[in-house]
């Protein structure tokens, strides 16, 4: 779905929460960007605090309030994560909305929405922004263990249904994201028809997720992740190996793309 | 009130102030998010004879204090550039276009490719790209072929014509007169710097090319001084390129007797950064009490040496 022109703004910081270990929330004054984006969008931001390496970084907006704040949930893996989390008040320079996020389907009326890991903010966005005009919201979320599960508690009463993953069985199924998937599409009477997969989470767990929808004939539109520059199609940094040969930009075609015209195989990590 | 203008290669520029190629894309993508009016020129992203898809990723690493990429010249291609991006450009600067080949001939197609173009004032030669096996720094490295990729150019167009050198090369003074007597009408000095990140958790090189181009605040230095030997060699214009973020970054450059200066990492991390520097030279300026760039360019040089005009 294309959006709204982006902009670059300076945002001020209106919270910064730990959600568990590893995983922080970070609120932001940003109206006209919390005005205008589309679930699968995402913002570049760089932060002004001593420490902060060069580049901004990229993240899903997770969701919005009263038009006026935006909101990130990020795991802390690296510098600039580090540097964010030990940020409690100051600004951000912002630049967003941008790329092109989740599109429904025509015809699409029953959603499964696949998060693993800190993949969950663009996917819980997507249920949040459609759970009362699609028919059915299948939310499933995974991580390794109950340590690592993001849940998205205050959707619980808006009629998702949530099903919850981890690897080791400490909380919720035991199994992945992809054995979610392959659940829902087996207890599917009369055929997937209808039916959207949505994804976002580690790039082999997408692939995976790829595969199985190929296999079944789902439409499945996946959320990716490459290290970025520009954020807007500029510097082609982004580069993602599309399926026939050549690359597509997460920042631009993306970061939502069709799993079917990524070469997986290609973009191992 | 300081007036920015300069000459250059027989242009006027608003601003001395220029885009570096692959930091703009072809002019259009940052829309109204940059404000050009700062600039006096955009270098269009490198065009080759056929489009090419570019390097496998990541292509980038952030290095803290600037960046390492390995593109890899992806672009659309000399036909696509001429027919589809062209036209769209429409910018209230200076345009040059950014032209690499594999070999002296499809420069030489290139050259002729772009010229007549109404929309290009000027064209980069890049024989200084770090990031391909053909091509590129390749010549770039050699006077010799330097000198025959620049006659073969010179021969084709009457555009200006601006080599990139590549810094990291042994007797680029060679290189650069060699340019020169091919017919370069100003250098720009200098490309990014090959280099290199080790991912140390996954025992493996952080880019798909496993080395890039370095580029940033972090090679600024090292830049200057090459601005600083090569205005010294040649008589033609030098364009400073190399880690400026801000206008004090410009200056010490322009004093080392540059005659413009391009920026390219800087934009990928503050959209605004041209207005800032630019603003800053202003201020610069009227603490001084000069008039022209040309009142203070090279006076950092024993005796004052720098090129006077071009």
């Amino acid at each position: 779905m294309t959006a709204s022109s982006p902009r670059a703004v300076r945002s001020r910081i209106i919270g910064s929460e730990k959600l568990r270990a590893g995983f922080y929330l970070l609120r932001l004054d940003a109206p006209e960007i919390a005005r205008a984006y589309t679930p699968g969008q995402f913002v570049l931001l760089r932060g002004l605090a001593p420490g902060w390496p060069y580049l901004g970084r990229p993240f899903s907006i997770y969701r919005s309030d009263q038009d006026a704040t935006i909101e990130i949930v990020y795991k802390v893996v690296g510098r600039a994560t580090t540097v964010m989390s030990g940020l409690t008040e100051g600004e951000y320079e912002v630049l967003g909305p941008l790329g092109k996020g989740f599109a429904l389907r025509p015809g699409c009326t029953r959603t499964v929405a696949l998060a693993g890991g800190a993949g969950l903010p663009p996917v819980a966005c997507y249920c949040e922004r459609y759970v009362g005009v699609l028919d059915e919201v299948t939310l499933v979320v995974g991580a390794k263990t109950a340590q690592d599960l993001l849940v998205p508690v205050g959707m619980l009463a808006q009629g998702i249904d949530l099903r919850l993953f981890t690897e080791d069985g400490s909380k919720g199924a035991k199994g992945t994201v992809v054995d979610g998937l392959v659940r829902f599409l087996g207890e599917l009477v009369g055929g997937a028809r209808a039916v959207q997969v949505i994804a976002c989470g580690p790039r082999e767990m997408l692939s995976e997720v790829a595969r199985v929808c190929r296999d079944s004939c789902v439409p499945c539109d996946v959320s990716v992740e490459e290290v970025m520059a520009c954020g807007l199609g500029a510097c082609l940094g982004c580069a993602v190996p599309r399926m026939g040969g050549g690359y597509l930009h997460a920042c631009k075609d993306g970061p939502v793309l069709d799993a079917a015209m990524v070469d997986w195989e290609s973009w191992k990590s | 009130m300081a007036n920015l203008e300069v000459e250059l290669v027989g242009l006027r520029l608003e601003t001395p102030l220029i885009g570096a190629s692959g930091t703009f894309g072809y002019g259009l993508e940052y829309g109204g998010l940059v404000d050009y009016r700062a600039y006096g020129a955009v270098v269009a992203k490198t065009v080759t004879l056929r489009p090419r898809a570019g390097n496998a990723p990541p292509r980038i690493a952030d290095v803290g204090d600037g960046i390492l990429n390995a593109i890899g010249l992806e672009n659309v291609g000399i036909e696509a550039f001429v027919r589809e991006k062209l036209p769209q450009i429409d910018l209230p600067c200076r345009l040059f276009a950014s032209i690499g080949g594999e070999t002296v001939d499809e420069y030489r197609q290139l050259a002729a490719a772009v010229s007549g173009k109404p929309r290009v004032d000027a064209i980069e030669v890049n024989v200084s790209c770090p990031n391909v096996a053909q091509g590129g720094m390749a010549f770039g490295r050699d006077p010799a072929a330097t000198q025959e990729v620049l006659r073969a150019v010179r021969a084709e167009t009457g555009l200006p014509v601006i080599p990139k050198l590549p810094p990291l090369i042994t007797g680029l003074g060679d290189v650069a007169e060699a340019a020169c007597e091919g017919g370069a009408d100003a250098l720009v000095i200098a490309n990014t710097y090959p280099g290199m990140v080790i991912d140390i958790a996954r025992e493996r090189p952080v880019l798909g090319n496993l080395s890039g181009g370095l580029s940033g605040r972090a090679i600024r230095p090292i830049s200057l001084l090459l601005v600083w030997q090569v205005v010294e060699a040649v008589n033609v214009p030098v364009i400073a390129s190399g880690g400026i973020e801000r206008a004090e970054d410009a200056l010490e450059y322009v004093l080392a007797g540059a005659s413009a200066f391009e920026i390219g990492s800087v934009i990928l991390r503050d959209l605004g950064a041209a207005t800032r520097i630019v603003a800053g030279i202003r201020t610069f300026m009227e603490a001084k009490g000069y008039a022209r760039i040309d009142d203070f360019r090279g006076r950092a040089r024993p005796g004052h040496t720098a090129h006077r005009g071009s």
